[in-house]
């Protein structure tokens, strides 16, 4: 089974700091892989290692500039998928969903699939749409929300779990699956697969290489802004009559009816 | 000259990062509390390969450098101490000797169970008459046809309790001073064994969780083939893998140091007093400044040390410096980050109280600095 687990690098959240201006200042956040795809990659593995013999390739598409950073190639490897391939052009940074899902389509066309698997979302937008949009590009089931997956015979069974009831379905192959958070723990990289990293092959792709065509544009990003700040304002009611729960009340509903 | 991390030894760090962070933050304070031996790290840690550092890969190990090492441990010792104790024990005081000296047949048969995690070792010189000065053995090996009988005490053995390999240092002739101490591999459990025992661990200062015991061996036979090294050479032995374990030490204060101010930077920045953070005064500012400055000083002699064993280089004097000037600055940092937590760092609301507990154990571990010092003053002045 060929399986690709798509991953987003996104900036180190931790170290993004906002600008006076409420814009964001991304200079010290080092690249990092999206933590979300770590289980849709950790998924992989795991079906890999029931199965015994499919081959797993790291998707990743961005700017040239983020995924030509040797390091986060070696760490996407020592996850422990088999190779990697990286769809690398500068026009691709800051992209939305439908873009990014247009580039992955073309590349995974080209290197064939039975099986993707996509994180719940990206660390940095987390819009939650290039698993089901890569789906419908692809022509191929596409199922979000999957909280657990068992390798069958050209199929795979998988588990959603809803608000109050498990969904279980069998998805024929090719299929886009994108699995949810606690799917699985992804495990920690161990020594021997960092130094093993170096070794495993990486193909870099350029858009006309995998015969990307820009779809017509449906969003456009317009800007990028942390939310607005306003100081707290310390109201305090002190007491506990049906008055003061009254007037507590009545401070809130404002803020929840908004 | 780079002073930069490779690509592998970041990751590594990350990967360290990784591990302590879901792992062992969770239980750092309360296996130090408890004095409680953290059983259920070592499978994991040996998963990730920590027990396999600077091991020739076909035993199972990384064959990888002393400078990831030591950012392994400094990494470990930031959340807990005790773990870079237990990975330290194994990476850098046992394992290395094996590899060295031990018989190829003890090698293919130890060494991967080692990495493994499923036998810890650990190394036996310090005696009660015999700690700084540790020439004056008192542990006896008698030769006796095949083997060797070994008797006598040893103290302040780190992972004792836990270890089933134990390297021993004793007296094969008394009248040669330094020169008759020889090495030896005691395995628990196997024959002629039996007389070994662990006591009870000390109640230490910090560092709980790593556990220190008396070992006593009355009357244990050692097959001769379990000499490592030749007869008289223990002293070497036991010397040039101190030089290697100093820089791990080394590390791990590097480490504490640095859990420390980043502590004291997030603190100072959110404690507001006379209306204003109080890393606004120039006072503390200055002081924050002194804490970052050692340390990074700590951090590069460490470095340059572990990058001086890798390189083939005599690193006794880099390593004794590394080891005297970061554990002194693991005691520096951490005192005054308990000084700048206020009442608060006198707690265990924060972690630099612990921090401070387990900073003095580096300034005695592994040759107090004092000791460091003799050792440098030898080397500079001769």
């Amino acid at each position: 089974m060929n399986i690709i687990a798509c991953c987003k690098i996104v900036p180190e959240d931790q170290d993004i700091a906002v600008k006076p201006d409420r814009t964001l200042d991304l200079s010290k956040a080092e690249p990092k892989i999206s933590q979300y795809d770590l289980n849709a990659i950790e998924a992989a593995i795991q079906i890999k290692e029931q199965s015994g013999n499919a081959n797993v390739v790291a998707l990743s598409a961005g700017a040239a500039k983020t995924l030509g950073n040797s390091k986060i190639r070696k760490d996407i490897l020592s996850r422990g998928v088999d190779s990697l391939t990286l769809v690398a052009d500068d026009s691709l940074e800051g992209r939305l969903p439908a873009d990014t899902a247009s580039v992955l389509a073309a590349a995974a066309r080209k290197t064939g699939f039975d099986l993707i698997l996509c994180g719940e979302g990206s660390g940095d937008i987390y819009a939650q749409q290039v698993g089901i949009l890569l789906g419908e590009m692809l022509g191929v089931a596409s199922i979000n929300g999957v909280s657990r997956i068992t390798a069958g015979d050209g199929t795979v069974l998988v588990e959603r779990t809803l608000e109050d009831e498990i969904e279980t379905l069998e998805l024929a192959l090719p299929a886009v699956v994108s699995v949810t958070a606690d799917i699985n723990t992804p495990r920690i990289p161990s020594l021997k697969t960092i130094l093993a990293a170096g070794k495993k092959p990486t193909v870099t792709e350029t858009l006309d290489g995998i015969g990307y065509q820009a779809p017509a544009p449906v969003a456009a990003m317009t800007s990028v802004k942390a939310p607005e700040q306003s100081d707290r304002k310390k109201k305090i009611i002190d007491g506990d009559s049906d008055a003061d729960i009254k007037a507590f009340i009545e401070s809130i509903r404002p803020e929840l009816t908004a | 000259m780079d002073f930069q991390l490779s690509e592998e030894q970041t990751l590594i760090r990350n990967m360290v990062h990784e591990f302590v962070e879901q792992h062992v933050r969770p239980m750092a304070d309360e296996i130090d509390r408890n004095h409680r031996f953290p059983e259920e790290s070592i499978a994991p840690m040996a998963e990730l390969g920590l027990f396999g550092f600077n091991l020739p890969e076909q035993y199972g190990g990384s064959g990888i450098d002393s400078v990831a090492y030591a950012v392994a441990s400094e990494e470990m010792a930031k959340v807990s101490a005790s773990h870079a104790m237990i990975m330290g024990s194994q990476c850098t005081l046992t394992t290395p000797i094996l590899v060295k000296y031990a018989s190829d047949e003890i090698k293919e048969r130890i060494i991967p169970k080692m990495i493994a995690g499923e036998a810890l070792g650990c190394f036996c010189l310090t005696e009660p008459g015999a700690g700084c000065d540790a020439a004056s053995q008192r542990t006896s090996a008698v030769r006796q046809g095949d083997s060797y009988v070994l008797n006598g005490s040893k103290m302040w053995i780190t992972n004792a309790p836990q270890s089933k390999i134990f390297i021993v240092f004793a007296m094969t002739d008394f009248n040669k001073g330094v020169k008759g101490i020889s090495a030896f591999l005691v395995e628990r459990g196997a024959p002629g064994a039996e007389g070994l025992s662990t006591g009870h661990p000390e109640e230490k200062m910090g560092m709980g969780a790593s556990h220190t015991t008396e070992v006593v061996l009355k009357n244990v036979v050692v097959p001769a083939a379990n000499r490592l090294g030749a007869e008289g050479q223990g002293f070497k032995i036991a010397m040039e893998t101190l030089d290697g374990g100093r820089g791990g030490g080394a590390a791990m204060a590097t480490g504490l140091a640095q859990a420390a101010l980043d502590s004291t930077v997030a603190y100072t920045k959110e404690r507001v007093q006379f209306g204003r953070p109080i890393a606004a005064n120039q006072g503390v500012q200055w002081m924050i400044a002194d804490m970052a400055t050692r340390i990074e000083c700590a951090r590069l002699m460490t470095h340059r040390a572990a990058a001086a064993k890798d390189s083939g280089l005599p690193c006794t004097k880099e390593s004794a410096m590394a080891k005297l000037y970061a554990t002194e600055t693991a005691m520096y940092v951490t005192e005054k980050a308990v000084q700048l937590h206020g009442g608060l760092g006198y707690t265990r609301a924060f972690a630099v109280e612990r921090l401070m507990r387990e900073a003095k154990l580096t300034e005695i571990f592994e040759g107090t600095s004092e000791i460091q010092r003799i050792v440098i003053a030898g080397q500079v002045l001769r």
